[in-house]
């Protein structure tokens, strides 16, 4: 394949990108710029340059303003965050399109913070824009993107439980993953926290500043790692540029542990994810369990043969943005589906019935039904159940049902 | 509960079964129709027809080139019809098991019972014209097959009763006159007489006629009247066209329309 395959850490203020071929990253801010003369959009240096010369009005936090559907009025137009965002993301692939040197993409793969159906939905919305494949589009959270980056390194690097802390303005997370022999294949488990004790960045400019942070940081990594092992510890984000100013900090991380600073991860992750999906089979032999995928199967028991045989609908692990689709079923015995809850703990199987209310009475196996399924998040599934009669023998009544369902 | 997956089929071409006047769409709808209008699958139903609509809609190469191999072979119609159910997963081996043996036993009948059980129905799917059509058939092969005066009494009063059904009343009268010269029962008199309370410019036969008595007339109008107030078709043909005369002139007249081409519709199905 010659195009280009991109790995975008998408947040509110900043944008990470990692191209192909040359693992090159950049970082440019979540802007976009309108020119108030003619329907000309900038990002980057070129933004502010049409700020400061006055032709320019720069927009900023778009993923805030998808989030809580704004609008932005540049000289008497209205623009919905959509359109910022997509003008945005058309500026930034042309702007890795000069560096490879093609403008054709084979995979692109986009890194948020929180994995919000509404920015998924808009990351796709903003595909379909910019004429990509929705096939070759896929989002993942920094959880996942920190897996794929980990375990994209050498072994001795998640042999252990590895952490991460992202230290941006005003934000500290920290992440943790650690592997365990699962069933079937190795099993990635990860997760992060927002912490509390986080704070703004300006602070690191003076001295007592600096002495305050560092020793608010070093508190709580003793409090979340304690003694235990790691294989790895890393730092991520804009406070962790430098580390001059957190000597405390990185003595209690470093203790026993091996640190490491990348701050392109997410980007990275992402890029790494990208490159996978275009090879035929994964590099990653693992079941990924963290916010962006499935922590619960769901399965229907259906009749083959003569026997009653399990048909997955999504397994644990499934992204559950990307798990979504249609199956046409036929009811037999009582107008009902029941669907099967596997979590990863299996003494908390269990079982939902969704009744078929409102839909008519016809003798056995004459009532087909098409169940579209998708996922809010990792814990509800939403179900559309449509009558579609049985030919015209028994017309569809045209029968509706939504339901939401909880995995766990 | 159980649950069926369907199988993906783009059906562009539905297949049409004239005897039952509808399309089929899918695979299921195929084993549907096979195991509940077996009179229909057994009629020469697996023709070529029905092997392309298999191949080439139902995307089932497999089974449509098996149903050649057996049709070459000259193979009873019953096991290219299990065949089908068989391929097909719709229904269970023991459905399909109890769906042979009851064709078998279909196959015991002679020849005359046989085709007046399909007229029979036909004639309760409400298809009379293609009912009067077996039990015509029966009575063509009485010359040549001996049956009994009661079975061709009951053959004629079934003829009478798919006439009727159809709103061809004198033909109707005709035949219960003939089912009498087989059966000389009163109840076929009852029933000429009550076909002249459908239609009043018939009249029974004087020679029919001095075998009713006041008495009788007077209990079969009351037999009658009270068929035709519970009738539950007629309750709903009533309350369609009361809820369309509570609608609008110009709605009333769109939907007045519509009601008179479905009524012309199923009359056709019906001959």
């Amino acid at each position: 394949m010659d195009g280009m395959i991109l790995g975008f850490d998408l947040c509110d203020t900043y944008t990470r990108i990692a191209i192909s071929d040359t693992e090159e990253t950049w970082v440019i801010p979540t802007v976009v710029c309108k020119d108030k003369n003619n329907d000309n959009w900038y990002i980057d240096e070129e933004a502010y340059e049409h700020v400061l010369a006055g032709d320019g009005v720069v927009e900023d936090k778009l993923l805030s303003l998808i989030m809580k559907d704004g609008t932005a009025t540049i000289e008497g137009v209205r623009y919905d965050a959509l359109d910022l965002l997509k003008n945005f993301l058309k500026k930034a692939i042309e702007t890795a399109a000069k560096k490879t040197g093609t403008d054709v993409i084979d995979a692109i793969c986009f890194a948020i913070r929180e994995p919000e159906a509404k920015i998924m939905d808009s990351l796709m919305y903003c595909a379909d824009f910019l004429g990509i494949s929705r096939q070759k589009v896929h989002i993942i959270s920094h959880t996942e993107s920190f897996v794929y980056y980990v375990m994209s390194q050498k072994r001795d690097v998640w042999s252990n439980q590895v952490g991460l802390f992202d230290l941006s303005d005003g934000s500290l997370r920290y992440y943790e993953m650690k592997t365990r022999k699962g069933f079937r294949q190795l099993q990635v488990l990860a997760d992060n926290e927002r912490q509390e004790e986080s704070f703004r960045l300006d602070v690191l400019d003076t001295k007592s500043g600096s002495r305050m942070a560092d020793k608010i940081l070093s508190t709580c990594a003793d409090r979340l790692l304690q003694k235990r092992l790691f294989s790895a510890i890393i730092l991520t984000g804009k406070g962790f540029e430098t580390t001059d100013w957190a000597t405390d900090f990185i003595r209690t991380v470093s203790f026993r542990r091996r640190v490491f600073q990348e701050h392109s991860l997410f980007a990275l992750g992402a890029y790494y994810k990208a490159i996978d999906t275009t090879r035929e089979k994964t590099s990653y032999g693992f079941t990924c369990i963290c916010d962006s995928r499935l922590k619960t199967g769901v399965s229907l028991k259906v009749l083959s043969r003569d026997k009653e045989v399990e048909v997955p609908l999504a397994n644990t692990g499934d992204n559950w943005y990307e798990a979504k689709s249609t199956v046409n079923l036929i009811v037999d015995g009582d107008n009902e589906i029941e669907f099967y809850m596997m979590p990863m703990d299996q003494k908390n199987k269990k079982s939902v019935k969704i009744m078929l209310e409102g839909f008519p009475h016809r003798p056995d196996r004459t009532t087909k039904v098409e169940l579209t399924y998708g996922f809010l998040d990792d814990k509800t599934m939403a179900v559309i159940i449509r009558d579609k009669g049985f030919g015209e023998i028994f017309p569809s009544s045209g029968t509706v049902i939504r339901r939401e369902v909880t995995l766990a | 509960m159980s649950l069926i997956l369907c199988r993906q089929e783009q059906v562009k071409h539905p297949f049409f079964i004239d005897k039952l006047g509808i399309h089929i769409y899918s695979s299921e709808e195929l084993c549907y129709v096979i195991v509940n209008h077996p009179f229909v699958a057994m009629d020469n139903f697996v023709d070529e027809e029905l092997i392309a609509f298999i191949r080439n809609e139902l995307g089932q190469g497999f089974l449509a080139g098996k149903l050649e191999n057996m049709i070459a072979a000259r193979t009873p119609v019953d096991d290219m019809l299990v065949t089908i159910l068989q391929e097909n997963d719709y229904y269970s081996s023991k459905e399909i098991h109890k769906f042979s043996q009851s064709l078998s036993s279909y196959r015991r009948m002679n020849r005359a019972e046989l085709t007046k059980v399909m007229g029979d129905y036909y004639f309760h799917q409400k298809k009379y014209g293609t009912a009067i059509q077996y039990y015509e058939r029966i009575l063509n092969e009485w010359r040549l097959k001996s049956i009994s005066n009661g079975f061709t009494a009951a053959v004629w009063n079934n003829i009478a009763a798919s006439y009727a059904g159809i709103f061809w009343f004198d033909k109707a009268m005709e035949a219960y006159e003939m089912a009498y010269t087989f059966d000389k029962s009163k109840d076929v008199i009852r029933k000429m007489y009550q076909l002249t309370l459908f239609n009043p410019d018939l009249k029974v036969k004087d020679r029919f006629n001095t075998y009713i008595t006041s008495d009788d007339r007077a209990n079969w109008k009351k037999e009658f009247d009270s068929v035709m107030a519970d009738g539950d078709d007629m309750r709903i043909v009533k309350s369609e066209l009361d809820s369309i005369f509570e609608k609008d002139p110009i709605r009333r007249l769109e939907a007045a329309g519509k009601k008179v081409t479905s009524l012309k519709l199923e009359y056709r199905k019906m001959i």
